[in-house]
């Protein structure tokens, strides 16, 4: 047995988060699914809103919120076990790397995550479409929802970054990691954005020219590069700290 | 196999649990580690389990700071804990999950114990009993095959006959490269099985002797209240006293008399621990 990042080792602790989350992680996905069904489903079966509904279109981006907030809310759960005095002997002093541990834990919140959540949103769609099809006998099979499309690529990255966040929230907090993560994030958002508009003003700029100035500014094919860039750059040490985190991490 | 080297630990700063506290482990032992409530019993395994970082000095297993928790260490020492939960899944399940991480992990073994415990496999391990959820963690512990095994007040909730079985199975394991350190209260559960003695109080190591050497150094009898021996330490008990004599002063073999002895060694340690020099 060696020291160094082994992939067996990683595999064999991969396996283990997804068979100890996989209860959480069905029912989660059976009530959003069950959710989004309904709303979906209901008004084209029953008419009552008398108009055509399109379908899954009408949910695709409430479909691809939750699939981010789920996301966030299963990776603040996944380190439950270090927390806990009476569980934490089976995580903390199982042999294996802390680097392993973490990008096990990384790779099941962000990776596992995505590709199951894709493949449930396709199969939901394909089912609305059906149900819709054969209700209304129109067929638009153009609406399945495809996981490629270039709007669902960038809120997986978004989601990619945040989850880096959760994940140190993960760690950090001994409980509602979710809640406490959400937060700090919105005091740093809400923060940042004060500060900007406190610079912008001694600037002399007003808060409409700031607006016009994002929207140029995003067109702009470096700022692109800078936001990706940035937006890796900040992933990796957020996943950097939730492993010095880990690395640290005493449970008496 | 384990040193411990001026282990010093506090939860708060003010008030120190260890300070300096020194330890030497061999294998093919097993240590019976006893203290008062609070001694530090339950944090010196959590120490050696790297589960809490000592302030200063160093837990080494096989050669390894086990503070930073390398695999390669890791798969040699296995902690039982007092407390404990389990997942939602069955034994076969928490096996397959976890077994691969102990490259000398024994699954027949395994069965045996759980057999021999007549522990039910099939049920969710939160389904069971506190009792059956032990045995099912001692079968485990054993199975690792880790050189270290540390177990925080193993028979805790087990029923008597688990008890005698647990000494069974613990007699019969073979200890020739392993080394067990037991913490517990309960001294007559486990005194057929300890061969060395340790004793924590006030963050120090007051007493650590072999059990042989504790046979050699002192005698343990029954004397009545007008014995003219020379008694080390002795408790009222109906019809004399229960004494720790020296064996100059008794000529016949006794049985250790654990619980004897560990009061002897909190009230009476200086005078206990002098009887080993000479």
């Amino acid at each position: 047995m060696n020291n160094v990042f082994s992939v067996s080792r990683f595999q064999l602790v991969l396996k283990r988060f997804v068979v100890l989350n996989q209860r959480t992680w069905l029912i989660g996905f059976l009530c959003v699914a069950g959710f989004l069904l309904a709303i979906a489903v209901l008004p084209t079966m029953s008419d009552m809103l008398n108009v055509q509904r399109p379908g899954f279109i009408a949910i695709r981006g409430f479909t691809l919120s939750l699939y981010t907030l789920g996301g966030l809310i299963l990776t603040s759960m996944i380190f439950n076990e270090i927390h806990s005095p009476t569980k934490a002997f089976q995580f903390l002093t199982l042999p294996s790397t802390t680097f392993e541990k973490l990008i096990a834990a990384w790779f099941t919140g962000s990776v596992v995550y995505t590709v199951v959540s894709m493949i449930a949103i396709v199969a939901l769609s394909v089912l609305v479409e059906v149900i819709k099809g054969v209700n209304l006998g129109i067929w638009t099979p153009f609406n399945i929802f495809n996981p490629f499309a270039p709007d669902v690529i960038s809120s997986i990255l978004g989601f990619f970054f945040y989850q880096s966040i959760f994940l140190l929230g993960a760690v950090y907090f001994k409980k509602n990691n979710f809640i406490k993560t959400l937060l700090i994030v919105i005091v740093f958002v809400l923060g940042t954005l004060f500060v900007l508009n406190i610079g912008l003003l001694i600037f002399g700029l007003s808060q409409n020219q700031e607006f016009f100035l994002n929207i140029q500014l995003d067109a702009q094919r470096w700022f692109a590069v800078l936001k990706y860039t940035l937006g890796i750059g900040l992933t990796i040490f957020f996943i950097w700290l939730s492993y010095l985190q880990l690395k640290n991490k005493q449970v008496a | 196999m384990v040193i411990v080297e001026n282990l010093t630990f506090a939860f708060i700063k003010s008030q120190p649990l260890f300070t300096g506290l020194d330890m030497k482990l061999e294998p093919g032992n097993t240590y019976g580690l006893f203290g008062l409530n609070g001694a530090g019993k339950t944090t010196l395994l959590n120490q050696l389990s790297g589960m809490l970082f000592p302030k200063k000095g160093s837990c080494r297993v096989l050669g390894q700071n086990v503070k930073n928790r390398l695999p390669e260490t890791m798969s040699e020492i296995y902690i039982l804990p007092e407390q404990f939960d389990l997942p939602k899944m069955d034994a076969d399940t928490y096996t397959d999950l976890h077994a691969p991480f102990y490259p000398r992990f024994d699954r027949s073994y395994l069965s045996e114990i759980l057999n021999e415990f007549q522990v039910d496999r099939q049920k969710n391990l939160t389904e069971l009993s506190y009792g059956q959820r032990k045995k099912f963690l001692i079968a485990f512990a054993l199975s690792t095959n880790s050189k270290v095994v540390l177990m925080d007040e193993p028979t805790n909730g087990l029923d008597i006959p688990s008890k005698s079985q647990f000494r069974k199975i613990m007699a019969a394991t073979d200890q020739s490269e392993r080394c067990f350190l037991i913490s517990t209260h309960q001294v007559r559960d486990l005194d057929s099985i300890i061969d060395h003695i340790i004793v924590l109080n006030n963050g120090k190591i007051i007493f650590h002797q072999s059990v042989m050497d504790i046979s050699k150094t002192l005698g343990f009898e029954k004397i009545s209240e007008d014995s003219h021996k020379v008694v080390i330490y002795s408790e009222d008990i109906f019809g004399g006293k229960a004494a720790i004599v020296s064996k100059n002063e008794s000529s016949k073999e006794t049985q250790i008399d654990l619980e004897l002895l560990f009061n002897g060694i909190i009230q009476k340690q200086d005078l206990i621990n002098n009887q080993f020099k000479s």
